[in-house]
C-alpha cells in the first residue's frame, strides 16, 4: 500500500493545498487533506496516552478514522479553531471550548510526531509569533538584519527615526498587523509609545532571494542566484533547531553583505511556481523520516 | 548580575529575591506591573542590546545579566487611568510580547522561559513528554468520539476522572459530559497518595500532599530510578523548576498525574521546611558563575 500523507489546514493557506494538489498529481503517496474549518463539528479524533492503548486517530472527509501510526508525514502550517464553531454552545463556555478544542489538536500533532514526521513542528512557533521575535530568532541565528527597535522610550524611538533619516517603519508589537511608514507627525506624538512598547524597523530596499530548507536541502532562489553556502548552513540549522523541516528564509543583497529580511514556515506558492521546487518539496513528504539522516 | 521578575504580592520572588541579596549576589528587581512606563523597556538590533531602564535612572543591559527567576504569568501590565478594558487589554498584550520573546531568548539561563510554560500548561502534552521521558503516566484519553469514551470509561470501571486539556481550568471537571463538542480529556482514576515532586535544576524535594495546612506533611525518600525520570521529565518539558504531581498507589508504584510549570513553591516550603529557595538559588548562582544558560 502506498505511503499517507495528512495535511491539515484551511484554503486560506494556498501552499498546504498547492502540496496536496501536487502529491495527488505524482501519485506516489496517498495524499489527504483535512480541513481545519470542519474541526469539531464534523472530524473526530482520538489521542492516547499509555502503553496499553491503541494509537489514536483523526477522521476524514468521509468520517473514516485514520490512525496514526499508518501516517507517514503529516503537515501542518499554521491553524486555529474558529469560535464559530461553538454558537450553540453557551456564551460563558465558547472561550473554555475553543481553548480545549487548540489544546486537543496540539496534543494530536505531538502524538503524530511519535510516529511520522511533522512538517513543521509547532512547539517552537512563539519564535515566530511576531515581527520582533523573528527578527530576533534569525539574529540569534548569526543572519544580519534590518535595524530594529522596540520600545516604550520616546526618546529612544527620536534618535531611532533621525539616525536612519525617517526610513522607518512602525506596528505594534505583538502578532503580525501591517507597517505603516513612520512620519513627522508622529514625532509629535512619541510620548503616547509610554503606553506600550511599539516596534520599530529601518525600511530596506533591493531584490530579494529566498533559501528554500526542505528538510536536508537548501534551495537557493530563483534559479540561478548565487548565495553564500554559509548562508544556506545557517538556515538549514536555524530551521532544524526549531523542528522546522519545510520554510524560507529572505535575504537580500546589502553594500555591506547579505542580510536576511524575514522568515515563514511551509512553502509559499511563489516558491512553488519555482522550476525544480516541486521536486525537491514533494520526495521530503512522500519519504518522510526516511527523507532524513537518523539523527531525525 | 541576576535578574527577579515578578510581583513582590508574590512570596517567591521576594524570599528569591532575599536570599540572593544575602549571598551578596548582585541582583536587581524589576516588578513587571511597572512596565511600560515606569520602566521602560528597550530591544535594539542589530547587537541583540535589550535593556530595562527604570525610572530611578538603573539602566539594566540583559548582556550584563547571568540569570533570570520570573514570574510574570499574566500580570496586569502598567496602566494610566483611563483606560477603557479593551485599551487595558491590548496594553497586556502588548508588553507581553515585547518581554516574552525577550525571556525565550536571551542567552542565559531563565527559570522558566515563557513558552516552556506554555506549552506545558497544555496537560496532555505535557503528559505525553512527562511519558516519553520514563514516568508512568495513567491511561488517558482525548476524543470527542461519543464511542471512545463510552469504551474509555468500560475499560475502567467507570472509574475515570474528566480533566480540562487547556489551563483555563485545572481542577478535576467532574462529571463526563454526555456529548461534548469539543474533544474531552478522561483519565484513568489512580487510587493512593499523593505526592508532590519539585525538581529544581538536578535537585528533587518530594513531600506527601494534604489539603490541611495545619500538619506537616511527611517526606518520602524517591528511588534513585523515579528521582531519575522525575529530573527527566521535567528536563525534557524545557523546564528548570516544575513541580509533579504524582500518586503511589498500594503497589508502590508511582503514577505522574501532570506538572505544574509555574509552581507556587513558598507554600509548600513554609510547611515542609525543604530548602527549595535556596536550591532555586543555587541554580541561579551557578548559571550566573558558570555562564550556562537554558
Amino acid at each position: 500500500m502506498k505511503p499517507r500523507v495528512l495535511l491539515y489546514g484551511s484554503p486560506q493557506q494556498p501552499g498546504l493545498h498547492q502540496v496536496y494538489q501536487l502529491l495527488q498529481a505524482r501519485e506516489r503517496v496517498r495524499a489527504t487533506y483535512l480541513t481545519q474549518e470542519q474541526f469539531p463539528r464534523s472530524t473526530r479524533m482520538l489521542v492516547t496516552l499509555g502503553q496499553e492503548l491503541p494509537p489514536g486517530f483523526i477522521t476524514d472527509v468521509d468520517g473514516v478514522p485514520i490512525a496514526f501510526n499508518e501516517v507517514n508525514t503529516f503537515c501542518v502550517d499554521t491553524f486555529y479553531v474558529a469560535r464559530q464553531a461553538f454558537e450553540d454552545v453557551a456564551e460563558g463556555e465558547q472561550g473554555f471550548a475553543q481553548a480545549e478544542s487548540w489544546a486537543a489538536l496540539m496534543s494530536a500533532f505531538e502524538s503524530l510526531s511519535a510516529y511520522c514526521l511533522v512538517v513543521n513542528q509547532l512547539s517552537r512557533r512563539d519564535a515566530l509569533a511576531s515581527r520582533y521575535s523573528e527578527l530576533c530568532t534569525l539574529a540569534g541565528a548569526g543572519f544580519s538584519v534590518p535595524r530594529m527597535l522596540v520600545t516604550s522610550n520616546p526618546e529612544a524611538a527620536r534618535q531611532f527615526y533621525q539616525s536612519l533619516r525617517g526610513q522607518v517603519v512602525l506596528k505594534p508589537v505583538g502578532g503580525r498587523p501591517p507597517f505603516r511608514r513612520m512620519n513627522e507627525g508622529d514625532l509629535e506624538r512619541l510620548d503616547r509609545i509610554r503606553l506600550a512598547p511599539i516596534h520599530f524597523e529601518e525600511i530596506t530596499s533591493g531584490s530579494t532571494a529566498r533559501l528554500l530548507v526542505a528538510g536536508d536541502n537548501v534551495l537557493s532562489l530563483p534559479e540561478g542566484v548565487d548565495i553564500p553556502s554559509e548562508l544556506a548552513a545557517k538556515a538549514r540549522s536555524m530551521c532544524h533547531g526549531l523542528q522546522l523541516w519545510l520554510a524560507e528564509v529572505g535575504v537580500r543583497p546589502m553594500d555591506d553583505g547579505w542580510q536576511a529580511t524575514g522568515m515563514r514556515t511551509f512553502v509559499s506558492p511563489e516558491t512553488l511556481a519555482q522550476p525544480g521546487v516541486a521536486g525537491v518539496v514533494c520526495p521530503l513528504l512522500e519519504e518522510g523520516l526516511e527523507a532524513f539522516a537518523p539523527a531525525v | 548580575m541576576i535578574l527577579v521578575l515578578g510581583s513582590l504580592a508574590e512570596p517567591m520572588i521576594g524570599t528569591v529575591f532575599d536570599t540572593l541579596r544575602s549571598r551578596g549576589r548582585l541582583v536587581v528587581h524589576v516588578s513587571p506591573s511597572d512596565l511600560p512606563a515606569a520602566v521602560r523597556l528597550e530591544v535594539a538590533l542589530p547587537g541583540h542590546d535589550a535593556r530595562l531602564l527604570r525610572s530611578d535612572g538603573v539602566v539594566l543591559s540583559l548582556q550584563q545579566v547571568g540569570a533570570i527567576y520570573q514570574r510574570v504569568g499574566f500580570v496586569d501590565f502598567q496602566q494610566i487611568t483611563g483606560y477603557t478594558p479593551t485599551e487595558a487589554q491590548f496594553v497586556n498584550s502588548e508588553c507581553l510580547a515585547a518581554l516574552n520573546p525577550l525571556l525565550n531568548l536571551v542567552p542565559c539561563l531563565v527559570v522558566n522561559r515563557p513558552h516552556a510554560v506554555t506549552a506545558a500548561a497544555c496537560r496532555p502534552w505535557q503528559l505525553s513528554r512527562i511519558e516519553q521521558a520514563g514516568l508512568r503516566v495513567p491511561e488517558t484519553i482525548v476524543t470527542n468520539d461519543p464511542l471512545q469514551v463510552e469504551d474509555f470509561i468500560e475499560r475502567h470501571g467507570r472509574k475515570v476522572v474528566y480533566k480540562s486539556n487547556s489551563p483555563m481550568r485545572l481542577n478535576n471537571l467532574g462529571e463526563i459530559p454526555a456529548r461534548a463538542v469539543w474533544p474531552v480529556l478522561l483519565q484513568q482514576r489512580v487510587p493512593g497518595t499523593d505526592v508532590r515532586v519539585h525538581v529544581v535544576g538536578e535537585r528533587t524535594f518530594a513531600s506527601l500532599w494534604r489539603d490541611s495546612p495545619d500538619t506537616l506533611p511527611a517526606q518520602p525518600g524517591l528511588s534513585a530510578q523515579l528521582d531519575l525520570q522525575c529530573r527527566q521529565a521535567v528536563a525534557a518539558l524545557g523546564l528548570s523548576l516544575a513541580c509533579l504531581h504524582l500518586r503511589v498507589d498500594d503497589n508502590g508504584e508511582a503514577w505522574c498525574l501532570g506538572v505544574d510549570p509555574s509552581p507556587p513553591f513558598s507554600r509548600y516550603e513554609s510547611r515542609t521546611r525543604q530548602p527549595i529557595t535556596a536550591a532555586l538559588c543555587d541554580l541561579l548562582e551557578n548559571a550566573e558563575r558558570h555562564g550556562t544558560g537554558g
